[in-house]
């Protein structure tokens, strides 16, 4: 059913040992409707990995199952061993999972600063009684959070911490993906989801956003899942591919070897289109996207 | 004004929208009430406790009302909360029609009807409590409401407050960015109730009783009208709805009939107008009507409220030139003139 996970022969520039989230099995019905089948996948510390497919595979769909927001049916989920089935979405956000949203889901009415400091939710420890009698504890807890909220902004340049004191409703769609990020990165997380991080975006846009996903691996160290719908991209940054198709993953492995992978092209294209016509395609938006 | 800011928390905050408050004012009151009179140690078949001594148990029983008025609150949240919007309120708004009811059955404790009698005032160093005098409860509820306000504000700027407003905001967006959606719900609710809980112990000891009928589902409406009439969410905004609508509704209406028939006040004329057309008639039979016509009006002239948190101006604004979706519970403008016409009826 699926193509055998190929190995890495060369890793990514640091070498990486270990799992830092493994997928085993991993099923989910709605009703009669198998979203998710027997989906397995390997996560390795400070991999970048896309995982693609057609509309209605069940991308957003493993997403859900791997934060907490819907349960597996069968299988398990496991981050650095340890499984996270039953866990509630805050729950496996201490565990150190955060994400971002398809169709971003920011709190509207809320400043930039201030969705970035519920993104550090779990890492503020005032209690009932310090937050009323503000002890000095809490008002440092509290500068601090402000502070790396600032630090988190600044990640993305200098515009979006100018605009902090804003209600995230009057940003643009690009920045409004990037506050996103930096609220999802408040919690220090270990792997960061990323819900289609281009979606609706220009093609400059896009291209700022594929160097801030790598950047988000090469300086923060962070481990990077995303789904993502232009195959430019997704070839340009990932170090893995997994394709999903009806909920069960047909493929995975190198850009280069999924993108070769005739499941794929049929997958994405249908039975009868030429391999050539897809390889063309994918490689000249591949080298739009690297730069 | 305690109670619209306590409410305020669960509802302006938290967009948990509570049809029920006033039980939990209820159960603040009867606290005090049956711990403040002869009637727990009636009841309790004990000696009864030296009144002397029994006004100073106000103090910590202030606080203790409010912890028994929280526990409600988290009591009544743990099994609701999982419903939102519209369902949430309709629990509430049965939770506020049941404890009265309780109280008022539950006659072997609490007197039924005839309600709790005889219940103490506190006592402070050399202070003159009686009922006559109501310079002390003056200052009392002064001093309780700057407290309300400071915990309110403090509430509100603190991680907490942001869990709230994230959740009225987004909960599954609130929940992956590691909020507790329960637990910080319930203690929406608790922090709610408590403040109804000193506002219940407060009442109980300026009436000098505890009365079934003193909570209705109108009480409700009408703190939920200061919440909103004030600005949803917005600290200066509910003590000031507090104000406007208390003074509308009890202050303004109710001396209407006394304004009309003083021959040199112009209400005077405009009654004898009205009794030309309609014979009998008075300004107390048509108060309610009258009180909602006022919130009708504020509602459209100002429906954001009078002094709105800037979050919610700009929700208002945006969603009049954008329309962006909106969840059930973002329809709430909506709804208090809706509530005032349910009131008048």
């Amino acid at each position: 059913m699926s193509v055998k996970p190929v190995k890495l022969a060369d890793e990514p520039a640091e070498p990486v040992s270990g799992t830092l989230l493994e997928l085993s099995g991993v099923t989910k019905y709605f009703g009669g409707l198998a979203a998710v089948q027997d989906v397995d996948l390997v996560i390795k510390p400070k991999e970048i990995v896309s995982v693609i497919g057609p509309n209605g595979a069940g991308k957003t769909t493993v997403f859900n199952l791997i934060t907490g927001i819907y349960r597996p049916t069968s299988g398990d989920v496991r981050l650095d061993g340890r499984s996270l089935l039953g866990l509630n979405p805050d729950q496996v956000v201490k565990r150190g999972i955060t994400r971002t949203f398809q169709n971003i889901r920011l709190f509207n009415n809320m400043t930039v600063m201030e969705n970035v400091l519920v993104g550090q939710h779990t890492q503020l420890k005032a209690n009932l009684f310090g937050l009323l009698f503000h002890t000095p504890a809490v008002v440092h807890e509290e500068a601090d959070a402000r502070q790396r909220a600032v630090e988190l902004l600044s990640f993305f340049g200098p515009e979006l911490v100018a605009r902090q004191e804003e209600y995230v409703v009057n940003l643009s769609y690009a920045e409004k993906r990037r506050v996103e990020i930096a609220r999802a990165l408040g919690a220090k997380p270990a792997l960061l989801l990323l819900d289609e991080p281009t979606a609706g975006m220009n093609e400059v846009e896009t291209l700022e956003a594929v160097k801030y996903v790598r950047r988000l691996r090469d300086e923060l160290n962070l481990t990077i899942l995303l789904i993502e719908h232009k195959l430019a991209v997704t070839m340009g940054i990932s170090d893995r591919i997994a394709v999903l198709d009806y909920g069960r993953k047909i493929a995975e492995g190198l850009p280069e070897e999924v993108r070769s992978n005739e499941k794929v092209i049929e997958a994405y294209l249908g039975k009868s289109a030429t391999a050539t016509a897809s390889q063309n395609e994918a490689s000249t938006a591949d080298q739009q996207a690297i730069e | 004004m305690i109670l619209a800011l306590g409410l305020n928390i669960v509802v302006g905050f938290a967009g948990l929208l509570d049809l029920g408050y006033v039980a939990f004012f209820a159960i603040g009151c009867y606290v005090w009430g049956m711990i403040g009179s002869t009637q727990l140690t009636n009841v309790l078949n004990v000696a009864p406790i030296d009144p002397h001594i029994l006004s100073w148990l106000f103090w910590p029983m202030l606080l203790g009302a409010a912890l028994v008025a929280a526990f409600f609150g988290v009591i009544l949240g743990a099994p609701t909360l999982r419903l939102r919007g519209d369902y949430l309120a309709i629990v509430t708004l049965g939770f506020g029609e049941i404890v009265p009811i309780v109280l008022l059955e539950l006659d072997k404790y609490t007197n039924g009807t005839n309600g709790i009698v005889g219940v103490q005032s506190p006592a402070f160093f050399g202070i003159d409590w009686s009922i006559i005098t109501p310079a002390p409860y003056y200052y009392l509820i002064l001093a309780l409401i700057a407290l309300s306000i400071f915990a309110n504000i403090r509430l509100r700027d603190s991680r907490l407050g942001r869990a709230w407003i994230a959740i009225r905001e987004d909960e599954v967006a609130a929940a992956s960015s590691g909020v507790n959606l329960v637990n910080t719900k319930l203690f929406a609710f608790g922090a709610g109730a408590f403040f109804s809980g000193v506002a219940g112990a407060y009442y109980a000891a300026k009436l000098g009783g505890a009365s079934p009928d003193n909570f209705s589902f109108n009480d409700s409406v009408i703190y939920l009208a200061m919440v909103v009439i004030g600005g949803i969410g917005s600290i200066p905004g509910v003590i000031v709805g507090a104000l406007v609508v208390y003074s509308i509704n009890e202050l303004i209406l109710a001396q209407l009939d006394t304004l009309a028939s003083d021959p040199t006040n112009f209400m005077f004329f405009v009654r004898s107008a009205i009794v030309h057309v309609i014979p009998g008639f008075t300004f107390g039979n048509i108060r309610n009507l009258l009180f909602g016509i006022v919130l009708v009006v504020i509602m459209i002239f100002r429906p954001e409220g009078l002094i709105p948190s800037a979050r919610r101006r700009r929700e208002l604004r945006a969603s009049t030139e954008e329309a962006p979706e909106m969840g059930s519970l973002d329809v709430m403008p909506g709804t208090p003139g809706f509530e005032t016409e349910v009131r008048v009826e």
